[in-house]
């Protein structure tokens, strides 16, 4: 029987790149998708018709997630491996000194911290058994220990969030066999900035690739912690 | 002359005790405003930022994120206006000290809590407000507090007011340079 993912802003970049990585590996992939504009899982999906399914789903509203879940449950699987990286980054969030945007800043938080837990919470129900594997993408501008910058304050603030959220996931569902992993993908060619980055250092494929072999292998003990890891294993402080 | 010093809070659900500590320990030096009178300031010198979040003991199956969104927009990002009026108004001041009351419990690395999920993820994007205030400000001459009020308020203005030694043997307190959190037994927390 094939196991299961569901990967959420999946519709280009990072998420389509972990859809396609997922396939290749023989998972059935639910791929949520936000830009009903892009062709890019329509165009995945003739590759791959019977083990790729598109689900709808916006991450801030509260409605698409639980429709989402509903979905999902009509397939009558159970859930393997749930993959956040639906994110927004907006550069036009502004620091104290030019005048911050909040709304901006505000929906950084919805999308990215306050979103993944939205589907952790609809979709805990169809993981009490099979790998019990829950993954999010977050970022070392998250990282309060790291922190260099003055800019980019909404994202930095949601990330941080969000990693404070996952410590009390970990600290609930960890003891019960729940495997957990927080994933910082690097500075990654894909359409976070808008436009396609290609100055950047990692393709999405690689990114990816580096992220699932993480995401699946067994650690043992070691699944007792939860770290903040790059691309590359390296640790990022909280 | 009086300096001045501000305290951002949103009152009605803080503990007004402890704008009494902080006017009780400042008032022989400090004119203590508080933010909805910040208009009658010409200057500040210490600036007291205190965001009180309400607590819920919902574990993940229960918590209301949508309620979250909209404490996180009350919390912090309402009172963001204030706080720029307040840093503009920093620069005529003299000491230019910013200073954030907290709870070690938003310890991302040490926290052992499963519930509370407001509290603690909006305490925590306050830290890392802080630290990129940190960020910007510092350069400028600015000096910065981050206080645990876990074990109390009473060593919370103490702190504040100390003037760090840049020393290097005098470890405990030559991190001017960096942005920190400490209790009220002045030992550095993890974030």
């Amino acid at each position: 029987m094939r196991k299961t993912v569901l990967v959420t802003g999946a519709d280009r970049g990072l998420g389509l790149a972990f859809c396609r990585e997922f396939l290749s590996r023989g998972f059935l992939v639910f791929a949520g998708r936000y830009l009903q504009e892009w062709s890019e899982l329509e165009e995945l999906k003739k590759e791959w018709p019977e083990t790729l399914v598109i689900i709808g789903l916006d991450v801030s509203d509260q409605k698409s997630v639980q429709q989402a879940a509903n979905e999902f449950q009509s397939y009558g699987v159970g859930l393997d491996v749930l993959v956040s990286n639906a994110g927004l980054f907006n550069n036009h969030e502004g620091t104290l000194q030019t005048g911050i945007n909040t709304q901006v800043t505000m929906k950084s938080f919805e999308v990215n911290s306050t979103g993944p837990l939205r589907v952790t919470q609809a979709f805990l129900p169809y993981m009490t058994s099979g790998d019990q594997r829950l993954c999010f993408v977050s970022s070392e501008a998250g990282s309060i220990s790291n922190a260099s910058r003055s800019f980019f304050s909404g994202y930095c603030m949601s990330k941080s969030a969000l990693n404070m959220g996952v410590r009390l996931l970990f600290n609930e569902l960890n003891p019960l066999g729940f495997k957990f992993r927080l994933y910082h993908p690097g500075y990654v060619q894909s359409y976070m900035l808008g436009e396609f980055n290609q100055e950047a250092s990692i393709s999405a494929t690689e990114s990816a690739k580096a992220a699932v072999e993480q995401f699946l292998e067994d650690r043992g003990e070691q699944e007792e912690v939860l770290l903040l890891e790059d691309n590359q294993g390296s640790v990022w402080g909280f | 002359m009086k300096k001045t010093s501000l305290i951002i809070t949103n009152k009605k659900q803080t503990d007004h005790e402890l704008v009494q500590v902080i006017s009780d320990l400042t008032k022989n030096h400090y004119h203590v405003l508080l933010s909805d009178e910040v208009e009658k300031a010409s200057a500040i010198d210490l600036l007291v930022i205190f965001l009180s979040i309400p607590e819920t003991n919902d574990k993940i199956s229960r918590v209301d994120l949508d309620q979250i969104d909209q404490q996180y927009q009350t919390v912090l990002l309402d009172r963001i206006p204030i706080i720029e009026r307040a840093l503009s108004l920093m620069g005529h001041g003299l000491d230019k000290r910013i200073c954030f009351i907290s709870d070690e419990e938003a310890s991302i690395s040490n926290t052992k809590r499963k519930e509370n999920y407001g509290f603690q993820m909006i305490s925590s994007s306050i830290h890392m407000f802080a630290a990129l205030l940190f960020n910007e400000y510092r350069p400028q001459g600015y000096t910065f507090r981050l206080f645990s009020k876990k074990q109390g308020l009473t060593h919370a203005v103490p702190y504040f007011l100390k003037d760090r030694s840049y020393e290097a043997h005098d470890l405990k307190h030559s991190d001017e340079e960096r942005f920190v959190i400490r209790n009220g037994w002045m030992q550095e927390q993890p974030w």
